[in-house]
């Protein structure tokens, strides 16, 4: 007869061999980019600070004059290391539409921490015009939202190249090696040194491509480091539960087996 | 408690450090209406019967078919009719019960595989093969398959017999002709 351990394992094979084919069966059918060394990378991962603030200035100073971040607001800014001071000074560049005051008229203010990040369009058909037809996404989930996370954006940012002979690209479309179909309707947003880093770091393409992909997988889940630490937690609670449960089912047992 | 406390972790596992694991990136963008995603997969405890509803060509024979599935499993009790219920006794079905795993899971697998090809193909023979172990092989497994004798009772065991507590009446005593 079977035994119970080599059951389990039968399960656990089948689970294991199942689902990983099953949910990367779509990715099979986008171009295979490479996967890259992330310090938010397996269970104990964690952000790296720098590397989210510099992400950040990249994204207020490059993507966002197209994109928005609508699930983003200025306080959750603490999480990146900013103290509040910095945050309101963030907040305080910013104007955003309030009310209705006392007489029924919306006003605009400056923005304060509670804020939402503000969208850099009013709406979908003005970000429409304003892009050639093409719709910049929002990048509060963009991380979760493609097969291949962090490494496809980074690939994504980092793969403008030289349009290989025998490819055409639309007009108003740009190469892009990593992009579906190789034509993306974005041209290739990071230059070398298109921004100036507070800490001195060399603000070279690929530097800012890892840095604002850092930036957005922490956008995308800002709470994963409770998560994992919790999950830890967790998990040795159960596993010091198991050895309990495993010894005293052996005892109770041990007459019949 | 041990199996329980096996699963929770493993369970926990996945809940903490693998969470979008079974998900779809599609499923953080929006909804719109006027755009579709290219390929429809559902969530992967459907993928077997999303293989058998796409494993036949005709529509409504297809979602015939993918409930026919489920239903299948109502009627059982008829179709199983071996007089012993445990699948330790029966030598035959119990490999035919890997082989019925092995079906499910290769089911699941060409259901999340893109329809064309090699894969309908398979997932056709699947398929086929999903309902002949309900309705061919059960019934006629009970029919054939000579099951090895029963344990007297299964409180003997258990209760460690003999040691003064009375056993229960036979347990092959209860089960049906």
């Amino acid at each position: 007869m079977m035994g119970c351990l080599q059951k389990l394992i039968l399960f656990l094979l089948t689970f294991l061999v199942t689902v990983p084919v099953a949910t990367t069966a779509r990715s099979a059918e986008s171009i295979p980019f490479p996967s890259q060394e992330w310090s938010f990378n397996g269970p104990f991962g964690t952000f790296n600070r720098g590397e989210l603030q510099r992400g950040f200035q990249v994204y207020k100073e490059v993507c966002a004059t197209c994109h928005s971040l609508n699930f983003i607001s200025f306080r959750n800014l603490t999480d990146l290391g900013f103290n509040e001071n910095e945050i309101k000074a963030i907040a305080a560049e910013f104007q955003v539409e309030d009310g209705p005051n006392n007489e029924g008229e919306m006003f605009e203010r400056a923005a304060i921490p509670s804020d939402m990040w503000p969208a850099p369009y009013p709406n979908d058909n003005a970000a429409r015009a304003s892009n050639n037809g093409a719709l910049p996404p929002d990048l509060s989930l963009m991380v979760d939202a493609r097969a291949g996370g962090a490494d496809y954006l980074y690939a994504l940012l980092s793969g403008y190249h030289e349009i290989p002979q025998g490819k055409e690209v639309g007009e108003g479309m740009y190469y892009n090696a990593y992009y579906p179909g190789n034509q993306i309707a974005m041209p290739s947003p990071l230059v070398d040194d298109g921004v100036e880093y507070a800490d001195g770091t060399r603000a070279t393409l690929v530097q800012q491509a890892r840095d604002v992909t850092a930036f957005l997988a922490w956008a995308t889940e800002p709470n994963m480091e409770q998560r994992k630490r919790m999950g830890v937690m967790v998990i040795i609670f159960l596993l010091v539960m198991t050895v309990l449960f495993y010894y005293s089912k052996k005892k109770i047992w041990s007459d019949v087996h | 408690m041990f199996g329980l406390s096996v699963f929770l972790t493993i369970m926990a596992a996945v809940v903490f450090f693998l969470p979008n694991s079974m998900g779809h990136p599609d499923n953080y963008i929006p909804a719109n209406p006027m755009v579709t995603p290219a390929h429809i997969v559902p969530e992967w405890y459907f993928l077997p019967f999303y293989a058998i509803l796409r494993a036949v060509p005709d529509k409504l024979l297809g979602v015939l078919a993918m409930f026919a599935a489920i239903a299948v499993l109502f009627v059982l009790p008829w179709l199983d009719r071996s007089p012993v219920r445990s699948a330790s006794f029966r030598p035959i079905y119990k490999i035919m019960f890997w082989v019925f795993l092995l079906d499910c899971v290769a089911l699941t697998y060409l259901g999340a595989m893109p329809a064309e090809g090699i894969y309908v193909v398979l997932s056709r023979l699947c398929t086929v093969y999903y309902f002949f172990h309900f309705i061919v092989l059960l019934p006629a497994l009970s029919i054939f398959e000579t099951p090895r004798s029963l344990p007297r009772s299964i409180g003997k065991p258990v209760l460690g017999g003999g040691n003064g507590i009375p056993a229960p009446a036979p347990a092959a005593a209860r089960e049906k002709p």
